[in-house]
């Protein structure tokens, strides 16, 4: 299969691809939102320790 | 069983070192079934029938639906435990899933919207499956908009308990909304006790994205499970030492 | 016990009847709301008739939860609730006569003017029978759902429309069957079945509530 029928899938390339795309943009953020949720709390408890 | 259960998970302190340990071992898990069953489900499972390439969504939409579900009836689980025993790290878990739950049930949504337009010829219909599963988005929203406003640590947990149970029943009506009425969504794909009706080489990326899915939201449940913890037991010795591990 | 349960509707009728103003806005409420809509979608007869039933039960709907959010918060503010908390008899008696009381100064009075708001929108005669059915056995059910919901947001200040956020998710089976029997309705086809659900759905939260509602009072005003 070469690219191009791959991205188009006999014309249900662009559903397809758009919720894949969706589903690890949404993977994505949610794991970038618990890294930086402990790096800011990390840091909180951090600054409250040295005050 | 109980005494192992005990030392390890329950308490705040014992559940952030041993789910610190667990959490490389689930990422990978997750890894593997994930990649298996992208690539299986894009390039490797046969087109259908009747849907031809449009089908390969249900590799995303039917285990965000299914995980989305699973989410919520750990959270009813959790919400149990925390208003019969008080047990904290349940309560814990219940406000850590509920993001994660409402993100999954936005993308089934979602997935569903987007499947639908080539298959039914429509983004939306107002049937018994679509409308329960945004019933359980409100329910999911509603759950973190109590538990925002609640100040007192205690009372946010017992609070956000009781919805949580109320909201239950929302799940076996999601479940079964497709054999009760006639709808335009399609049946049950997979069922406990029959012998499903999918074909195998459809079947296994299924499967193996349905376990991925559920092995993320573990990921990220554990990951904000630890962060909740340092938050409340911010005041204690081994949280300092922790901190000061970390930096 | 049966005088106790008769005192303490007397008691929560007599407080209302006597603030005339918590019973008679909302049932406004819902009069001014039915209204608005044929204005806002024109005079059509028939089409006014086709989606009469939506109207009528959404503005119940809200008209209930509008008095709904006003359940315990008064109470709370004279003090009056900490007495219910600590008093010898179960709280759940005591919150299912509130309960009762609310329903007969607030969920009646929708029932008994719903026929003329039915005949402003063009109902017949057997829509506007299954209307009133199906508020009957509604409304006692979305004043019981609505307590845990109220419980759970005594406490809050300021917690704004946090209690129709939580209830509404809840509200809406209530919603699907009892619309449900009104279609039924318009067609002339027997609305029993789905009065039996709404029936079994009442009787489920008959069951629940109270206890729940204790439960979430406890909570609520911070007594663990």
């Amino acid at each position: 299969m070469n690219l191009k029928q791959i991205l188009l899938m006999h014309g249900y390339g662009v559903y397809v691809w758009v919720s894949y795309a969706i589903t690890l943009g949404i993977f994505g953020f949610n794991l970038f939102k618990s890294l930086q949720e402990k790096r800011k709390i990390l840091k909180m408890i951090e600054r409250t320790n040295e005050s | 069983m109980l005494t192992w259960l005990q030392k390890k998970w329950l308490s705040p302190k014992n559940f952030y070192h041993t789910a610190g340990v667990y959490l490389p071992w689930i990422g990978s898990a997750f890894l593997l079934l994930f990649i298996y069953g992208l690539i299986s489900g894009l390039f490797i499972a046969p087109a259908d029938y009747q849907q031809g390439d449009g089908f390969r969504i249900i590799y995303v939409h039917v285990p965000s639906a299914f995980t989305a579900m699973m989410i919520y009836f750990v959270m009813a689980c959790c919400a149990f435990l925390t208003l019969v025993w008080r047990i904290k790290i349940a309560a814990i878990a219940m406000s850590s899933s509920a993001s994660i739950g409402a993100w999954f049930t936005a993308l089934a949504l979602i997935t569903g919207s987007i499947w639908g337009k080539p298959m039914w010829g429509t983004w939306w219909i107002w049937d018994a499956r679509l409308t329960s599963v945004l019933i359980l988005l409100f329910l999911y929203l509603g759950f973190i908009a109590l538990q925002s406003v609640i100040s007192d640590q205690q009372s946010r947990d017992r609070a956000g308990a009781v919805i949580a149970l109320v909201g239950v029943i929302n799940l076996p009506i999601i479940h079964y909304s497709v054999i009760w009425w006639n709808t335009l969504h399609q049946g049950p794909t997979l069922s406990k006790f029959a012998v499903p009706s999918i074909a195998p080489s459809m079947l296994y990326p299924l499967l193996a994205m349905i376990g991925a899915f559920f092995l993320f939201y573990t990921v990220i449940l554990l990951m904000r499970m630890r962060n909740a913890i340092l938050l409340r037991e911010m005041k204690t010795e081994w949280v300092t030492q922790v901190v000061n591990y970390e930096s | 016990m049966s005088n106790l349960i008769i005192a303490m509707i007397r008691y929560e009728l007599l407080i209302t009847m006597r603030a005339a103003y918590s019973w008679v806005t909302p049932l406004l409420f819902f009069i001014i709301v039915v209204c608005l809509f044929p204005l806002a979608i024109g005079p059509d007869i028939d089409l006014l008739n086709k989606i009469a039933p939506g109207i009528i039960w959404v503005a119940a709907l809200l008209a209930i939860v509008i008095s709904i959010n006003q359940l315990f918060s008064q109470d709370r503010e004279e003090g009056y609730l900490d007495e219910l908390l600590l008093s010898s008899y179960p709280l759940t008696l005591l919150i299912s006569c509130k309960l009762i009381s609310h329903w007969i100064a607030h969920g009646f009075p929708l029932i008994i003017i719903s026929p003329c708001l039915g005949f402003i929108l063009n109902l017949s005669t057997h829509q506007e029978y299954a209307l009133v059915m199906t508020l009957l056995i509604g409304t006692p059910t979305l004043v019981l759902l609505g307590a845990i919901g109220s419980a759970l947001t005594v406490g809050i200040r300021h917690h704004g429309l946090l209690l129709p956020i939580l209830i509404m998710p809840l509200y809406i089976p209530v919603l699907i069957f009892a619309i449900g029997a009104m279609t039924a309705a318009s067609v002339n086809q027997p609305i029993v079945g789905y009065l039996a659900i709404l029936g079994a759905l009442f009787l489920i939260t008959l069951a629940f509530s109270p206890l729940l509602t204790s439960i979430s009072l406890r909570i609520g005003v911070n007594q663990c």
